[in-house]
């Protein structure tokens, strides 16, 4: 089996089936790239991912792992509204993948499918954030995401009233 | 001394001497062990999991990552001082310990670089919620509104290219009513000097049209929107404004100057009018204009005008024609134009859309100036969908639009020829005069389109072996090829050029990655966002090129090709 090694900013190497691998655009690319600057076909490549540490690199190979049979969703998917179809990629697995999740770590996994290139990944985290949002008042928002409020004088009351007019068409 | 002393002595030191390098070993190879440990507990939270099945095969530790030395405690005094967003982000990808010391700041400092790629999927009044949360997620939200195109959901016609990648959300302020014109000052003004439009767009669009030609009334209106813009209007980037029936002719070139920072501009003429009052108006937006350092775009929307929507675009352009880099309008509005004239007006356009084109359009705009040198990367010719009989000027040649493209071959990025979807005119069908045979004359003359990479065509805007053959011979780059399918999701001419398996487009042109099928719905006369499927060449060499038999056939097509035929032909009726 053709293997890849991924390395994490922080040091830590796994060793990945190529075909595992192609699924992310971003390390497909960097396997096609070694490919051809390499002259020995056999050679086993090894890819550097510096902004993402391994406990995230993990879960996003697990991730691919347990997608590894989908169709790959095309990277411009739904470009009406910029945003693929969650819905139609979200199983019950991945739903008790990200449910133990701390929103610190969905945040860091968005950054990484974003960096690798990984549409489904990408599609549900983000749906996970908008559901944090969509439906809560500002202080559930606010205790979700660990925040406090930093208006000061009428800021709040002028942003109320902002709002209002701009659903009032 | 005897010698046995000596050598007990001799044995004695050695036998201490071997103590101490076994308990030196001993003691580096415990070190070496806890050292171990301590690396291997830093990933333990990665590598006590047990599930490695195939693919992911195993992880270990290849890089000797030594901590900074230094107390806990004081890295989290120096990590509190990192606040940029990037810095946060490489700092706890750095160390593990860094990462733990910076874990409860996470949702709040990343949230710079997570907020655009989740923003997509809050409806409107999430979004605005957002708002509320900070000061800096106000202005991340407010960041977001200020960038979204103009572009609505929802219309009454059609707009082709809004499926390209454009995102809609609108969001914005808008006053509609005289009671609102009224009100928005004044439930503004405490809050002055700061800026009351999160998207910093504004839709002027005071209904009724009109005020039953009470002029008192229009001159209450006039009153109120200069107060409006006189107060507030600085703050805009973008203004979509609607011209109210006979408002004063200098009314809109007045509130211009108070619109300095505006740099997309939209305005509509929902009205028929007299020749007389679109010549003063005329006048008026000639010799009235101010300076407008920013306007990079002018929209020009005349659904019924004849008569005042060609003075008005000759002022604009004539005021602002060397900044504008997108222009939009009817084709008819270019009528008052002499030869030449627009040739040294639009020298910077590189986006143009003109609506309802003809071939006097095409010959005015592109053939006629033939010193003019166009420097356009996106085109879009828009075509009535149905051509009246009866007006002679209304014809469009297959000629005609290829001689008006041909002069912008060499920059043109994204070209679009569609029928325009207007509900009034559904049900005709254009088809250009000319078949392949007869256009084979202009065909052979056509220039190469090096840089162009998108090609939206409506489906049934010309013959398909002329599509191909312009493919083919003069799109030499093209990627994204666009069947624009209008009401007709399964119009058979567009399903042949999407996806059959005799479709020859993937040979005839090896840089094309993507073909795509857009189609509309209809809901209560509203035209409905668009309906995509799209095909790669991946799909279409595994669906239908991959897999071949002995004979070199591919047998997967050959498989299928009955029940295709059969649901074409469904599909067709």
């Amino acid at each position: 089996m053709a293997l890849v090694r991924v390395i994490s900013s922080d040091g830590a190497a796994f060793l990945v089936s190529q075909r595992l691998a192609k699924r992310s655009g971003k390390l497909k690319t960097e396997i096609e790239t070694f490919r051809k600057s390499s002259d020995n076909s056999e050679a086993q490549p090894e890819i550097r991912i510096v902004t993402i540490r391994a406990e995230i690199l993990r879960l996003v190979l697990q991730w691919l792992q347990q997608h590894q049979n989908d169709p790959v969703l095309p990277a411009n998917q739904n470009e009406q509204d910029g945003r693929g179809d969650a819905e139609m990629g979200q199983s019950q697995w991945d739903r008790d993948f990200l449910a133990p999740m701390d929103l610190g770590i969905v945040m860091e996994l968005i950054l990484a499918a974003n960096h690798l290139e990984v549409k489904g990944l990408l599609d549900i985290t983000c749906k996970l954030v908008e559901s944090k949002i969509t439906g809560r008042t500002v202080d559930e928002i606010r205790t979700a995401f660990k925040l406090k409020s930093d208006f000061k004088g009428n800021e709040e009351e002028q942003t109320r009233l902002e709002n209002r007019w701009c659903v009032e068409n | 001394m005897p010698v046995t002393s000596v050598l007990h002595y001799v044995a004695l030191f050695g036998l201490i001497a071997l103590l101490i390098f076994l308990l030196t070993f001993t003691f580096k190879f415990i070190e070496w062990l806890v050292e171990k440990w301590k690396r291997k507990r830093v990933y333990s939270k990665v590598d006590s999991r047990g599930d490695l099945e195939v693919g992911l095969i195993s992880s270990v530790i290849c890089d000797k990552h030594e901590y900074p030395s230094l107390p806990l405690e004081l890295w989290f005094e120096i990590l509190e001082h990192v606040n940029n967003p990037q810095d946060f982000l490489s700092c706890i990808n750095t160390f593990p310990v860094w990462n733990r010391v910076l874990g409860h700041r996470k949702t709040k400092e990343l949230i710079s670089l997570v907020f655009p790629h989740f923003e997509k999927y809050l409806d409107t009044p999430s979004l605005l919620q957002c708002r509320l949360v900070s000061t800096h997620w106000k202005s991340l939200v407010d960041d977001t509104l200020g960038k979204d195109e103009e572009i609505p959901t929802k219309s009454s016609t059609y707009s082709p290219g809004n499926f390209l990648g454009s995102r809609s959300r609108p969001v914005g302020n808008k006053i509609s009513s005289i009671e609102q014109l009224q009100r928005f000052p004044l439930e503004m003004e405490p809050f002055i000097p700061s800026n009351p439009f999160p998207s910093r767009n504004l839709q002027i669009s005071v209904s009724p049209l009109d005020f039953d030609a009470d002029e008192d009334l229009i001159d209450y209106y006039g009153t109120l929107v200069t107060q409006l813009v006189t107060t507030f209007g600085h703050h805009l980037h973008k203004l979509n404004y609607t011209m109210k029936v006979y408002e004063p002719s200098s009314l809109f070139p007045q509130l211009l100057h108070f619109l300095p920072n505006v740099q997309h501009l939209t305005f509509t003429i929902p009205f028929l009018c007299t020749a007389n009052y679109a010549e003063v108006v005329g006048q008026a937006y000639q010799n009235r204009m101010p300076s407008m350092p920013c306007l990079k775009s002018f929209h020009l929307n005349t659904p019924e005008d004849q008569h005042l929507a060609p003075k008005i675009l000759k002022a604009f352009l004539q005021n602002y024609g060397d900044r504008l880099e997108t222009l939009t309008s009817y084709g008819g509005a270019f009528g008052s134009f002499e030869r030449d004239e627009n040739s040294s007006l639009l020298p910077t356009c590189k986006n143009l859309t003109v609506g309802l084109v003809d071939d006097d359009t095409c010959r005015r705009l592109f053939i006629e100036p033939r010193r003019f040198t166009w420097n356009l990367s996106r085109l879009c010719l828009l075509f009535p969908r149905k051509i009246d009989s009866n007006l002679q000027g209304g014809k469009v040649k297959l000629e005609s639009i290829l001689r008006g493209i041909n002069p912008v071959a060499a920059t043109l990025e994204e070209l679009q020829l569609c029928l325009n979807w207007r509900l009034k005119e559904w049900g005709t069908p254009l088809y250009l005069e000319e078949r392949k045979e007869e256009a084979k004359g202009i065909l052979g003359e056509m220039s190469k389109f090096p840089k162009l990479k998108t090609l939206v065509i409506s489906d049934d805007f010309m013959e398909v072996a002329i599509v191909q053959q312009l493919v083919q011979e003069n799109f030499v780059g093209l990627e994204r090829f666009v069947i624009d399918m209008g009401i007709y999701d399964e119009y058979f001419r567009g399903r042949r050029m999407y996806e059959d398996e005799e479709n020859p487009l993937w040979k005839l042109r090896p840089t094309l990655k993507i073909i795509e099928r857009v189609s509309l719905t209809v809901e209560d006369g509203v035209v409905e966002i668009q309906q995509i499927k799209q095909c790669s060449r991946e799909q279409y060499e595994v669906r239908w090129g991959k897999v071949k038999n002995g004979n070199g056939k591919s047998w997967k097509s050959s498989r299928i090709r009955g029940s295709h035929t059969v649901s074409r032909v469904i599909n067709m009726f």
